[in-house]
């Protein structure tokens, strides 16, 4: 059974574009999903659509195996049951750690919350900051917190707006970490909303693309970065050279080169997906021949851009010192091709 | 379609209560716009034909008048202040705000008493000279009330553009003064056109004012609309008179918002991100000095120096003649009702905002903001939309009581309800703005949060929105307090039989000649109000007026 269900959300603010134009999907129990996508893609009406604070225009939402929105009903936040967790985490200024974790367990007994508090807290790790405020905890603090108070009341799903979008980047991999860890201890299901695509691909169990208010794909991180639906959905995730190619009895044929593969692609003909990594610079005169018009210096590799004769591609290198201009010969090393349909 | 979805949702009963608390506070208007049905009372027709050209050409002159005045004293005073680094300039700065505790009635009457025969400007004159200057220091005309009330008044062009200037304008001055611009160059070729709409809006507010006014202009004599209310409903017993009154100022109010909303013509002029640094500031050239020094002390010191001394001299020579009782029940009445409006209006406006924190559609957001339109309604038009609807009511109740046989008196006309209900209607803007802006300082996240934990709206108030807008909730409570301390024409009105305020009792007393005697209550509102107006200006600085 799924926890969650979203079923043909249409969602429109004012005059403008539909912010949601009928979006569906639905999330297994215990399940971390990440909703993706530019900004003003609809992923974050989309959290408040499930959270009770914004109100659909059309679809149906379903918790558990409650209807708490469709046509003639609507489940306001106060008795949906989730947690929820704001980008700045918004945390009551005015109350330590433990009055924050305890202000939504009103309805449990003195004993009982305590308790709960103190759970709580050492599930996020906090047990010695349970009479701090907010501004006297580290930004990490404040948002381990904020997840603490959100699941405290027990809820039956959780929602992260941006969680990880006010940290540093040298705290970020730590947090997401223990965040992960956090709720997959606590055995909840999960939406994570984010633009990053890193805090996507490190949290999530599954992550769902968005753009204009449609869903584009919603896959496992590794079947969305090797087996994109369409273009828009290949080039999210990193850069990626779309090539013309068709499959022939092992091999496959390009207008610059031909290769044998070890397994068929998923179609005959259309365009191959080749990440920069997958393309290679030889020595000798197998490859075929490229023009150096652009670097990108990235650390530890270095990506250039290069003209051929049919197409500009991107391309990845780790050692080798690449001038502008510089004419090189390259080579496609692809074992498992996965080709789009072409318009 | 949209319809259908809004009900989904269960009412809420706060939403409710805002509707309900909106309608209620459109009373007055509704009043004034039904009064116009049944027709013109018989008096219309005589007033139409020897009064109304009188009202309408000296409202349209002093309204003219006064602005023109208010920004000759307010831009240029702002500009330098905030800009150049003059001897005294920090002295300066912080009086020129201070004129905005002196109501205009106040300032009228102690202006005339300045310049009249036994005055002080006459005598030091006579007795120095011998001359005799009476008819040329005659004050008590249209021209004179346009200078008194815009001495009163200039501060709220001040205070906008000061804010404008040292804030929002900032790179754009820095970035002229980089292109080689001289100060003047600046502030006529950039600044000016570029902060327009920051004038009108206090130039607006200034108009507001003088559509407002009763005693001044009633104190010198000059025939306006309010005076026209008053007269009608008070010399002619004609309700019917005074309603087509107050329906023609109404347009004219409302001509003064729609041009300043043209005006402004969709045009964003505050995208600039306010910025905390102090501008540097520059010397004035040598010529120039005097120029600045008289351009913020000239009112500076007519607008508050002078008339303050003025007041304290009167008090000293008055203070024995005046009983200490009735200082202190005036005092003691002024601050009840004064703490009672401004309970009433915080708690209204807080009802309001909080509705549409809950249900944020906009039809809601607007009903509510139409609701703060009060402070733009002359109270003397609210005075008329509050009485007739109350004279109504306690009407049918005596009826009503008369059918059981029981002899009830009035209910509700000339009690302190019926004032307080129409200080919540003029002044509640004044505590809604504030408070508004503290409602987004603390950022709508936190309100959502406490939803999703469960916790029933109420407690979402108590715990979370009343601690953190303390300070916002404190000091609209101060202005409205201020306000109302101030008002004259909803109080002349509408206060129970015998009941003196300081302002009406300062009023009364200065129309019966007893200028001295009136300088005492003055003086109390005054200085009570210096205190809050640092506040005042503090909100406006930080663009929370409007």
């Amino acid at each position: 059974m799924s926890a969650i269900r979203i079923e043909s959300v249409v969602k429109k603010f004012g005059n403008q574009a539909a912010a949601l134009k009928g979006v569906s999907l639905e999330i297994p129990d215990g399940e971390i999903l990440a909703l993706i996508g530019e900004s003003g893609s609809g992923k974050t009406t989309l959290l408040r659509i499930l959270a009770g604070l914004e109100l659909p225009d059309a679809g149906i939402i379903e918790i558990g195996d409650q209807e708490v929105a469709n046509d003639h009903t609507f489940v306001e936040a106060q008795h949906r049951e989730i947690g929820l967790v704001f980008q700045d985490y918004a945390l009551f200024p005015h109350m330590s750690a433990e009055e924050n974790i305890a202000f939504g367990l009103h309805s449990w007994t003195a004993a009982q919350r305590q308790n709960r508090i103190q759970e709580v807290l050492e599930l996020v790790g906090l047990s010695q900051m349970a009479t701090r405020y907010p501004h006297q905890l580290s930004g990490g603090q404040q948002q381990r917190v904020a997840l603490a108070r959100a699941l405290a009341p027990k809820p039956r799903m959780l929602l992260l707006d941006e969680p990880f979008s006010n940290l540093d980047t040298v705290l970020k991999d730590q947090v997401r970490e223990d965040v992960r860890k956090i709720i997959k201890q606590s055995g909840l299901t999960a939406i994570l909303v984010t633009h990053d695509i890193q805090d996507a691909l490190s949290t999530a169990d599954r992550i769902a693309l968005l753009k204009d208010g449609t869903l584009q794909q919603l896959d496992t991180p590794v079947n969305l970065y090797n087996c994109p639906q369409n273009p828009y959905v290949a080039a999210f995730f990193g850069k990626i050279n779309l090539i013309p190619a068709r499959y022939q009895e092992g091999k496959i044929f390009t207008e610059l080169i031909s290769f044998p593969v070890n397994t068929a692609p998923n179609r005959l003909e259309g365009l191959l997906c080749v990440r920069p990594r997958q393309i290679k610079l030889v020595a000798d005169t197998s490859g075929f021949p490229a023009e150096v018009i652009a670097r990108e210096y990235q650390g530890d590799q270095l990506q250039f851009k290069v003209k051929t004769q049919s197409q500009y591609l991107w391309c990845q290198t780790h050692q080798e010192p690449i001038a502008l201009g510089q004419q090189v010969r390259l080579r496609i090393e692809i074992e498992e091709p996965y080709l789009l349909k072409s318009d | 379609m949209s319809f259908t979805i809004r009900l989904r949702r269960p009412l809420n009963i706060w939403v409710l209560l805002a509707v309900l608390i909106v309608l209620l506070l459109g009373t007055p208007i509704y009043t004034v716009l039904f009064g116009l049905l049944p027709g013109p009372g018989p008096n219309w027709s005589h007033m139409v034909k020897y009064l109304l050209a009188d009202y309408v050409v000296n409202s349209i002159l002093l309204v003219v008048g006064t602005g023109l005045l208010t920004l000759l004293w307010g831009v240029p005073s702002a500009w330098f202040v905030s800009t150049l680094e003059f001897r005294g300039r920090r002295f300066w700065e912080w009086i020129l705000i201070l004129p905005l505790s002196i109501p205009t009635y106040i300032m009228a009457f102690t202006y005339a008493g300045i310049f009249d025969y036994t005055g002080p400007l006459q005598s030091i004159i006579r007795n120095s000279t011998g001359l005799n200057l009476a008819s040329y220091l005659d004050i008590m005309n249209l021209p004179g009330v346009m200078v008194v009330m815009s001495l009163a008044l200039f501060p709220y062009v001040y205070v906008i553009c000061r804010a404008a200037f040292l804030t929002r304008y900032r790179s754009l001055i820095e970035a002229s003064q980089v292109l080689g611009a001289s100060s003047s160059r600046s502030f006529f070729k950039v600044i000016l056109p570029v902060a327009r709409p920051a004038l009108v809006a206090g130039v607006t507010l200034v108009v507001m004012e003088v559509l407002n006014d009763y005693g001044a202009v009633k104190y010198f004599g000059v025939p306006t609309f309010t005076t026209g209310i008053f007269r009608s409903w008070f010399s002619y017993e004609d309700p019917q008179g005074a309603i087509y009154l107050s329906s023609l100022l109404l347009l004219f109010v409302f001509l003064a918002i729609l041009f300043e909303k043209y005006q402004r013509g969709g045009a964003r002029y505050d995208s600039q991100v306010p910025v905390e640094r102090p501008l540097p500031r520059k010397k004035p050239s040598g010529w120039m000095s005097p120029v600045v020094v008289c351009s913020c002390a000239i009112p500076a010191v007519l607008g508050f120096i002078v008339p303050v001394l003025q007041l304290i001299w009167w008090s000293i020579q008055s203070f024995d003649s005046i009983g200490y009782s009735k200082l202190g029940s005036m005092v003691s009445n002024s601050f009840l009702l004064a703490c009672a409006a401004a309970a009433f209006c915080v708690g209204i406006a807080v009802i309001l905002i909080f509705a549409t924190r809950l249900r944020n559609s906009r039809w809601l957001q607007s009903a509510v903001r139409l609701s703060t339109m009060g402070y733009a309604v002359p109270g003397a038009v609210i005075a008329v939309g509050v009485l007739i609807p109350l004279l109504f009511l306690d009407k049918l109740w005596i009826h009503l009581m008369s059918g059981w046989n029981i002899q009830v008196g009035l209910l509700l006309t000339g009690t302190v309800f019926g004032l307080l209900f129409a200080y919540s209607v003029r002044f509640l803007a004044v505590a809604f703005n504030p408070i508004e802006s503290g409602f987004q300082r603390v950022g709508k996240s936190l309100h959502e949060v406490a939803a999703t934990l469960g916790v029933k709206p109420w407690r979402i108030l108590h715990r979370i929105n009343i601690p953190l807008l303390r300070g916002a909730l404190l000091s609209a409570g101060l202005l409205v307090f201020i306000d109302v301390l101030k008002e004259l024409p909803l109080t002349l009105i509408l206060r129970p039989f015998n009941f003196n305020t300081l302002a009406t009792r300062a009023f009364e007393l200065a129309t019966d000649e007893l200028v001295a005697a009136a300088a005492v209550p003055s003086l109390v509102i005054i200085l009570t109000g210096v205190v809050p107006i640092h506040l005042l200006n503090i909100l406006i600085t930080k663009q929370k007026w409007l």
